[in-house]
């Protein structure tokens, strides 16, 4: 189902896609107006309007960096929200990855902030003594720590060995009192906060991070309660994996483009305990009936072949812009290791429901031919597509003629048809395996902008 | 590194350059430099 229109073939859905893709484009240029403008509307405004007398230079230097800082701490609210107006523009992986590297900015903006107004007057260090400093001073001191505390818990979460749910728990409340103590230090320095325009800009600001706050913590979590879904059943795969398919409890389901994502849990929606799993079944099938494929990985994952038919599950989604319809030319390469068919399954079941006749190319990357997981689906829609699949083993059973070791340069080359640099390559696998392939697409001249990866790695 | 790698990288990069430089030139401007 696209724009609530019954599609049938893969064309009728480019021609849709295609026409979309405008609208797209002048949103995303929207956006990324909108984030400069979140950013630095303030400190421009500051210049524009009139103001108190100047100071010295790195006193100024600093309050100009403090006002930065405060609004890229705000910002932060904005690229984890799972705003759909949001993600359906910019992929969630990148939204992420944003975030990460937009988080360690804006830790280092804060943390020059105080150094400098330190460099420009050595006695302003009394302030970091949080017994006898003012209260504007504690707050912000604490800010900072809570932002540091922040960025070392989710660069070395692993290292630390914080379970995910307890991290995210931690993440976001700290998330929420370093901008709370941010904002409290501002106001109560009073100093260009004084003046009327910036008071009711920086309460916009707060407003617009509260509201998505809001939505994220008691919105998102409500639909999740009012949309439940129950499993329907449960099939053992390959490679210690599951798929389990989910039926609507009491609406209509979702509608998805194959190659998306949701978020599952079973427990409470308020308790942020969920995962994301790519859709596995196809976007056209009839029915409302959606499926995942989940491979025993982690505390969750591990729980998946325990589900019974029946068990409430909530989803949210779909998310993400990884499907064939947005990008895609007529010519189409997948390319995934382990569990990153996933998201590549859903796509050739829904070409197949399509009745696609044009070629298409699948490089899968597996341990063993034991752990390949679909494989005897995959044979089936051999039949059904114009599919051709290149198995990549490494470790290839006695006797086998297929290709061994990792996906490369070499095997890309050996299968691609002449015309491939025309081709749309999508990929999705573990990042090391990603970053490879995209080593080894750059190095047989495939355009970036034909490749199209999905990683799994976001928190 | 795909072409969404490098596009985020861009903006990181545009927004830090935004950030030093709207921030000296404010403590230019306040400081009378100017």
């Amino acid at each position: 189902m696209l724009l609530g229109f019954q599609v049938k073939s893969h064309k009728d859905v480019m021609i849709i896609e295609r026409a979309c893709n405008l609208k797209k484009r002048i949103q995303t240029y929207l956006w990324l107006a909108f984030y400069f403008l979140m950013i630095f509307l303030p400190l421009v405004l500051l210049m524009i309007f009139p103001r108190p007398e100047g100071r010295e230079f790195l006193r100024e230097l600093s309050v100009a960096l403090g006002f930065l800082a405060m609004a890229l701490l705000g910002l932060q609210t904005i690229p984890t929200s799972r705003l759909k107006f949001f993600t359906k523009v910019f992929p969630m992986d990148t939204l992420y990855s944003f975030h990460h590297g937009l988080s360690i900015l804006t830790f280092i903006v804060a943390l020059i902030h105080p150094i400098l107004l330190f460099i420009n007057n050595p006695e302003t260090l009394r302030l970091l003594n949080l017994i006898e400093a003012p209260w504007r001073a504690r707050a912000a001191v604490v800010s900072i720590l809570f932002m540091l505390i922040l960025v070392v818990t989710s660069i070395w979460r692993e290292v630390l060995k914080l379970k995910y749910d307890v991290w995210r728990w931690v993440h976001d409340f700290l998330a929420f009192l370093a901008i709370g103590l941010g904002l409290y230090h501002m106001f109560k320095v009073n100093h260009y906060m004084s003046l009327t325009y910036q008071k009711v800009i920086w309460l916009v600001l707060t407003g617009i991070w509260v509201a998505i706050i809001l939505y994220m913590r008691v919105v998102r979590p409500l639909i999740m309660l009012r949309k439940p879904y129950k499993v329907d059943h449960i099939i053992e795969e390959r490679g210690q994996s599951w798929s389990i398919y989910l039926k609507p409890d009491g609406h209509s389901g979702m509608d998805f483009e194959a190659g998306q994502f949701a978020w599952i849990t079973t427990e409470s929606p308020f308790i942020f305990r969920e995962n994301p799993f790519s859709f596995s079944t196809s976007s056209e099938a009839k029915g409302n009936l959606i499926g995942f494929t989940i491979k025993e990985l982690g505390d969750f994952t591990r729980t998946v072949k325990a589900f019974k038919p029946g068990d409430t599950v909530y989803v949210d989604g779909p998310y993400g812009t990884f499907n064939m319809n947005e990008h895609t030319t007529e010519d189409l390469v997948f390319i995934a290791g382990g569990i990153g068919s996933a998201p590549v399954m859903g796509m050739l079941r829904t070409l197949a429901d399509r009745d696609y006749k044009q070629p298409v190319i699948f490089f899968y990357g597996n341990p063993t031919w034991e752990t390949i997981i679909y494989r005897e689906e995959l044979e089936e829609l051999e039949k059904r597509l114009n599919l051709k699949i290149i198995h990549v083993l490494e470790k290839p059973p006695e006797g086998w003629k297929g290709e061994s070791g990792f996906i490369n340069a070499d095997i890309l080359r050996k299968y691609l048809p002449e015309d491939y640099q025309e081709s749309t390559f999508f990929m999705c696998g573990p990042l090391p395996m990603m970053n490879a392939v995209v080593g080894a697409l750059k190095a047989i001249d495939v355009s970036p902008r034909h490749v199209f990866p999905e990683k799994y790695e976001m928190a | 590194m795909s072409l969404r790698d490098t596009i985020k990288r861009f903006f990181i990069i545009v927004t830090v350059v935004l950030c030093v430089g709207l921030a000296v030139l404010f403590g230019a401007i306040q400081a009378g430099w100017f």
